[in-house]
């Protein structure tokens, strides 16, 4: 699903070669779960300009959450941290329902963590954790820079 | 009225959308400077007077997140924090007083039940432990920040809730309750930030 305050969006390529995106399913679907790569990508021109991608090697969970941040109390630092986070990882074992699964509960043993954080006047910034055997590339594509989690 | 955080307050209890901190959540903390024009919705009327010796309180504030989006959304990793103790800001044309002898607790303990905050109007809400509303409590502007965040816990204790097909809280009632001590100052403290932060699956 595509929300309206959503700055990016997911894409799953599937085995046939199929693209599916939120535009049409959740990824809570055992439809995402035989995904081969993942994409978050800009919803449009005033998006922060990064895609995060990843291949889903045999044998790992693809997870994909969107944090929200709401403000309970506002001071005058209420607009430096994030208000949305778009997280993108990847654990070696089977959940037999990972879009359930908190994702805290998760140890980071064998993948990764990527996130990518927007702040209230739109820019972003990507933070990157791995267990040691995923890398993170960036690449600029123009306008769009492009950042790929690989197993090394 | 997408996922919003809402305060619980009286007997029955009433619910208000603080979403966005434009409602007051009852801890801006006033000490008692003769001015009781103050016209915030929580306490603020009944501004907490400065203690001689010892603390005194607020009335405890419980909060909790709501969703009533439908059908689409799983929701899990709840947490609480704050953007740390706020520095007075240079200039600082509304007065705002330093956090000196000011804190801001958080209950340690969360639960499913909603219980009303006691206390003496214009003197001092009861102190949360000593109401039994929780074991302990941690000074939450010190302690949680983004790197270091409290985690709230499901409604029900459940790993993750959704999709929801009637509104409902989402979250255990988080309970917060600003203290005053002896060493504080007159005025209005500098408004300090608190954030909830979840997880969608959609």
């Amino acid at each position: 699903m595509i929300h309206d305050w959503d700055s990016h969006y997911w894409m799953a390529k599937l085995p046939s070669g199929k693209w599916i995106s939120a535009a049409n399913h959740s990824s809570f679907e055992p439809i995402f779960q035989t995904a081969t790569k993942i994409r978050i990508e800009p919803l449009s021109s005033l998006s922060a300009q990064a895609v995060l991608e990843a291949e889903v090697p045999d044998g790992y969970t693809a997870f994909l959450r969107t944090d929200r941040v709401e403000i309970v109390m506002k001071g005058p630092d209420a607009a430096s941290g994030p208000k949305l986070i778009y997280v993108m990882a990847l654990e070696k074992g089977h959940w037999d329902d990972p879009g359930r699964v908190a994702l805290s509960t998760v140890p980071l043993k064998d993948g990764f963590r990527a996130e990518l954080r927007i702040f209230p006047d739109g820019h972003g910034e990507v933070d990157f954790n791995s267990s040691g055997n995923f890398i993170s590339e960036v690449a600029n594509m123009g306008e769009c820079d492009l950042y790929r989690f690989i197993e090394v | 009225m997408p996922v919003c955080i809402k305060r619980a307050y009286g007997s029955g209890p009433s619910e208000i959308d603080i979403s966005g901190g434009a409602e007051p959540i009852g801890l801006k903390l006033k000490t008692y400077d003769g001015n009781t024009a103050e016209s915030y919705l929580f306490n603020a009327t009944h501004p907490v007077p400065k203690p001689s010796s010892g603390n005194k309180h607020s009335y405890t504030a419980t909060i909790f997140l709501h969703s009533d989006v439908l059908n689409t959304e799983i929701y899990s990793d709840i947490k609480i924090y704050s953007g740390g103790v706020p520095a007075v800001p240079d200039p600082n044309p509304r007065g705002y007083v330093a956090w000196t002898g000011a804190q801001i607790f958080v209950a340690d303990d969360t639960n499913d039940t909603y219980t009303q905050a006691t206390g003496v109007q214009d003197d001092s809400g009861t102190e949360m432990v000593a109401q039994g509303l929780t074991s302990s409590k941690t000074d939450l502007l010190a302690t949680y920040n983004a790197s270091n965040m409290k985690s709230v816990g499901m409604a029900g204790g459940v790993g993750s809730i959704g999709p929801i097909t009637s509104a409902q809280r989402i979250s255990k009632y988080v309970r917060l309750q600003g203290t005053l001590g002896p060493t504080c100052s007159a005025g209005s403290t500098v408004p300090a930030t608190i954030y909830m932060r979840y997880s969608v699956t959609s």
